[in-house]
């Protein structure tokens, strides 16, 4: 363990890079706007948490209820994309369903700008009657996400020992008992993958979001761009919606990787 | 959902009207409108409050505000008009946006022109309609340290001015120590004496804080220098960048950025950036919109120091613009939207707007409220003495844009105003109807 | 791979949902995207009137098209070798035991947990030269430099990309590396061949595919960029930083040409098209 630490200084290099716009919000969160608007080393604190206050909702914006929306559309996202993403991946890697046409559809999907698609979303979400809807919101996510879902889930059913699979198969189990019983358990990683980064994203997501929701589906994202006025940018206030807005995925992402380790550790992959 | 439900709502009331002769208390019908976060949104607020619980009772409406950020406004308005949506009944516009919007907006009636600064209601007409009330009127400034310009008038100062402005310019000026009568060369010169590169001296080590990134809302300021200089986007209905006084302008800019009289970092400036360059003391001055005023007079180095004045040059002027509410053509209670609008231009409900912070377009409001800010009579004198805006039609909103995109380059000193100024005027031709 | 009838209906079956899924979310607004791609669709005029292959041919002669292209290419290019080279790394050091490794694995997936858009705001401000900290820091020892200068923000834009995604990268690399069999490293151990060997002769090899995946993703969704830029640059100086996304945001809500929006759209998957059989090649997922 020991000789190790040497991974920890750099992985915590790495960290502190990429935390920088972070740790940047952080401390200007809790500074005044006088000290934000004189320079960066102004040594003058906000004993009052205005800004928190402000991020919290003191500034007239329900941030209760974005951030209630982020989350509900977060953890949806991550359970519809899984639920159509997986056994789709299953069929086309393993029983050949679609070739490799599906996947080149999905991936087309994702080079088209987001711009293409917002008017005729509003349009069918509008005759959906979803717009402004967290339902609507999951939906639109998951169409961002699936892509990246079905690659991911591919290559590792791909990278799977398909002798289990032959060998439950021979044993006289089904299709659908190998893909839940035998396929999923190992799917560990890849599950733990798309779970993070569909959250992530769906978290993330800005100008769908922007375009389909106006007030009862608003995330945080958006709901944070209310700092960004006409009469500048309240760089504390949007400092400290940032700063809290990140937490949610950054526990998602915690619990997602105990679960991730206990995938790998499982050593069913590795025969 | 919520549509479903006050449908249900609105023909239960029908049926109540339908079965009585005197029908009672009418259920409300719900106009939402847009606007954008800010100290607009936040007025706004206010007067929404005040309407629901007094005159909206009596009209018989509610009105809910919604915010959307200020970057994707008028992106999500325009998909919205595209799908010809009844999500909102009012939308937020401006003037420099209304001949875009006009196709999706309902004329507004019954409106008293005497009311408001004229340069920002007769912005909203479109083919003599007026398609939008004006809210707030913005315009530009320039902001400027007024210690270091008191400071210049000694005589010390006055031989360094001189000679500063020999070696960056090229002619030996005076200090000017009235911004209100300056020309371009004493701004640049000024500048320049306060620009750490030239005058070791100097307070701050830039003389100038130039907003030079590719945002439309730039060009609007370019657009005071070019007037300033006694240009204009269009001379007869044909383009005029490409002249000495469009290349003249272009050239301020260009000089300001390559002679270091502001950041290398300025050619992605904005607002924000700007009112930084000021507050933390190292610029000296700004050419940058009045909505800064309140943050500039109040914080770092500029707090109580700040100074304001019209934009320099000798043909004077401001761009002014309006922001503004206009009513969606799509929406299915015009006769509830048009009650709040009727609402929304008195001079009660402007009055209400202005103590929450906002800045009507109405010179009566603003006079009584000098007190609490004191640039709303700059406001009043400058609109009406120096306001000027282009009106270029339909395709305004497009030509900012593209100007800036045209222009930016040569503000950075990357082409030369020769080579900028054809293209501009290429475009404005393609863009004007 | 089909083994028998019952697995076909199986199947169709397993892949329905996604079937449902992109006929009802993709299908109609890709008609209704070329619909509008095929018609004089403009914000400033009410009318909507078909106008045939017009767009198309004002995209294909629009320089401002090819240079964002340009652009895009060349910075798709390079942030997808930055950010798979780093992210392999990082995956690299990842994937051993050491102190902090939990803690650590979060903080580095934090820069992907916040929208571009915000992220753009918090570097306009941690990074502005009056008030940011970073240009604090740096004149504190006595460095000026000028992040947004216009002669750097290539550097500039690269390194913010790089800083967000990484993470990205980082992630699906390190999901990869726990495919290999951890014996493949003891054994060489034993055998007495060296760490870097081991990397160059083994894992890169067995990760290859997985690389390809993600260097493929990366590049494709750099093709996307548009926030950061859009809200550091707006694509400036005039168009020197400008994505193709920027190019199309802009075309359709700025100058409020839908059609013209639409048709650049279509064009870029068009001029992309062609690659995407060579790309499912490497992902390796041509089954039969």
């Amino acid at each position: 363990m020991k000789r190790n630490l040497w991974a920890s200084g750099l992985a915590a290099l790495f960290a502190f890079f990429f935390m920088l716009p972070l740790i940047g919000a952080v401390y200007t969160s809790f500074r005044t706007d006088n000290a934000i608007a004189s320079g960066p080393f102004v040594w003058e604190f906000d004993s009052k948490f205005t800004h928190y206050k402000n991020a919290m909702g003191a500034a007239g914006y329900d941030f209760a209820s974005f951030f209630q929306n982020s989350i509900l559309i977060s953890i949806g996202t991550v359970i519809l994309t899984t639920l159509i993403s997986l056994p789709a991946a299953y069929s086309i890697v393993r029983l050949g369903f679609g070739g490799a046409w599906l996947l080149r559809i999905a991936l087309s999907l994702r080079i088209l700008p987001a711009v293409f698609f917002i008017i005729p979303f509003y349009k069918l979400f509008t005759n959906l009657s979803i717009v402004d809807s967290v339902r609507g919101l999951i939906l639109a996510n998951t169409f961002v996400n699936i892509t990246l879902a079905l690659l991911i889930f591919s290559s590792t059913i791909k990278d799977l020992p398909y002798e289990i699979e032959e060998a439950a198969h021979v044993d006289g189990a089904g299709v659908f008992r190998t893909l839940t019983s035998i396929v999923f358990p190992l799917m560990g990683p890849g599950l733990a993958a798309v779970g993070v980064l569909t959250f992530i994203f769906s978290w993330s997501d800005y100008l769908f979001a922007v375009v389909l929701s106006s007030s009862n589906a608003t995330p945080v994202t958006v709901g944070a761009a209310n700092f960004v006025t006409s009469y500048g940018v309240r760089w504390g206030d949007i400092s400290a919606a940032v700063t809290l807005s990140v937490l949610p995925p950054l526990i998602f992402a915690t619990l997602a990787q105990k679960y991730l380790v206990k995938g790998l550790s499982s050593g069913a992959i590795k025969g | 959902m919520r549509l479903r439900k006050l449908l249900t709502v609105a023909i239960a009331a029908g049926a109540l009207v339908a079965g009585f002769a005197v029908a009672p208390a009418q259920a409300a019908t719900e106009v939402k409108m847009i606007l954008w976060p800010g100290p607009e949104g936040e007025a706004m607020q206010k007067v929404v409050d005040a309407y629901n619980a007094g005159q909206g009772k009596k009209d018989g409406v509610v009105v809910k505000q919604v915010l959307l950020s200020r970057d994707n406004t008028f992106a999500k308005e325009a998909a919205l008009m595209k799908a010809k949506s009844s999500e909102y009944d009012i939308y937020f516009t401006a003037s420099y946006l209304v001949g875009q919007h006009a196709p999706y907006l309902s004329e507004i009636k019954g409106v008293n022109d005497m009311l408001y600064l004229k340069a920002s209601i007769d912005g909203l007409k479109v083919n003599k309609k007026q398609m939008a009330l004006p809210l707030d009127t913005s315009l530009h400034f320039m902001y400027y340290r007024t210690d270091l310009v008191s400071s210049l008038s000694s005589a010390a100062n006055t031989a360094k001015y001189k000679q500063i402005s020999k070696t960056v310019l090229g002619k030996e000026l005076s200090p000017n120590t009235d911004p209100e009568t300056w020309s371009w060369d004493d701004a640049l010169a000024t500048a320049a004496f306060f620009t750490q590169k030239y005058n070791p001296d100097s307070p701050t080590k830039y003389g100038y804080a130039l907003p030079a990134k590719n945002l439309l809302y730039n060009t609007m300021i370019w657009n005071d220098v070019l007037w300033g200089l006694g240009g204009n986007w269009y001379k007869n209905g044909a383009p005029n960048l490409n002249t000495a006084s469009g290349k003249a302008a272009i050239d301020v800019y260009r000089t300001i950025y390559t002679k270091e009289l502001t950041s290398p970092d300025s050619s992605q400036w904005e607002y924000a950036e700007t009112n930084a360059a000021l507050t933390s003391g190292n610029a000296m001055m700004a050419l940058q919109w009045n909505a800064a005023y309140s943050e500039l007079s109040k914080t770092g180095s500029t707090s109580g120091k700040v100074g304001i004045a019209a934009p320099p040059g000798k043909g004077q002027r401001t761009h002014v613009h309006a922001l503004a509410v206009g009513l969606n053509k799509f929406s299915k209670k015009q006769a509830a939207a048009q009650k709040w609008m009727k609402y929304l231009a008195t001079v009660p409900a402007m009055k209400n707007y202005a103590a929450a912070g906002g800045v009507p377009s109405m010179p009566e409001i603003l006079n009584t409220m000098v007190s609490t800010n004191a640039s709303f009579a700059n406001i009043i004198t400058y609109a009406g003495k120096y306001g000027y805006s282009e009106s270029a039609g339909a395709r305004e909103f497009d030509i900012y844009a593209k100007l800036a995109e045209v222009l930016s380059p040569a503000w950075v000193g990357q082409k030369t105003a020769d080579e900028v100024a054809s293209v501009a005027d290429a475009a404005l031709k393609s863009l004007r109807k | 791979m089909i083994r028998q009838r019952k697995d076909r209906v199986s199947a169709f079956v397993l892949a329905a949902p996604l079937l449902l899924f992109l006929s009802v979310l993709v299908v109609w607004p890709i008609y209704l995207g070329i619909k509008t791609a095929l018609s004089r669709d403009l914000l400033s005029e009410f009318e909507i009137t078909p106008a045939g292959l017009d767009n198309f041919r004002t995209v294909i002669a629009a320089p401002d098209f090819w240079s964002a292209l340009r652009f895009t290419i060349i910075f798709a290019v390079v942030v997808t070798i930055v950010e798979g080279l780093l992210g392999f790394g990082l995956a690299l050091i990842f994937d051993r035991k050491f102190p902090g490794k939990r803690t650590l694995f979060s903080m580095v997936l934090i820069p992907i947990m916040i929208a571009p858009s915000l992220m753009a705001v918090m570097y306009r401000l941690i990074l502005n030269e009056n008030i940011g900290v970073i240009p604090g820091v740096l004149q504190k020892f006595g460095w000026e430099f000028s992040i947004f200068d216009q002669r750097y923000v290539f550097f500039t834009l690269v390194t913010l990309d790089a800083i967000q995604y990484t993470s990205f990268a980082f992630l699906l690399v390190y999901a990869a590396l726990q495919n290999i069999p951890q014996e493949i490293y003891e054994s060489a151990a034993i055998d007495g061949a060296r760490y870097r060997q081991v990397i160059w002769r083994i894992t890169l090899p067995i990760l290859k595919p997985a690389l390809a995946i993600i260097a493929m993703l990366r590049l494709i969704d750099s093709f996307r960029t548009f926030d950061t830029i859009y809200i550091l640059t707006g694509g400036g100086p005039g168009i020197s930083t400008q994505t193709i996304g920027i190019y199309i945001y802009k075309t359709a809500f700025i100058t409020g040409d839908f059609g013209l929006a639409s048709a650049a759209s279509v064009t870029l998957v068009l001029l992309l098209a062609p690659l995407m059989p060579k790309i499912i090649k490497q992902f390796r997922l041509d089954i039969k």
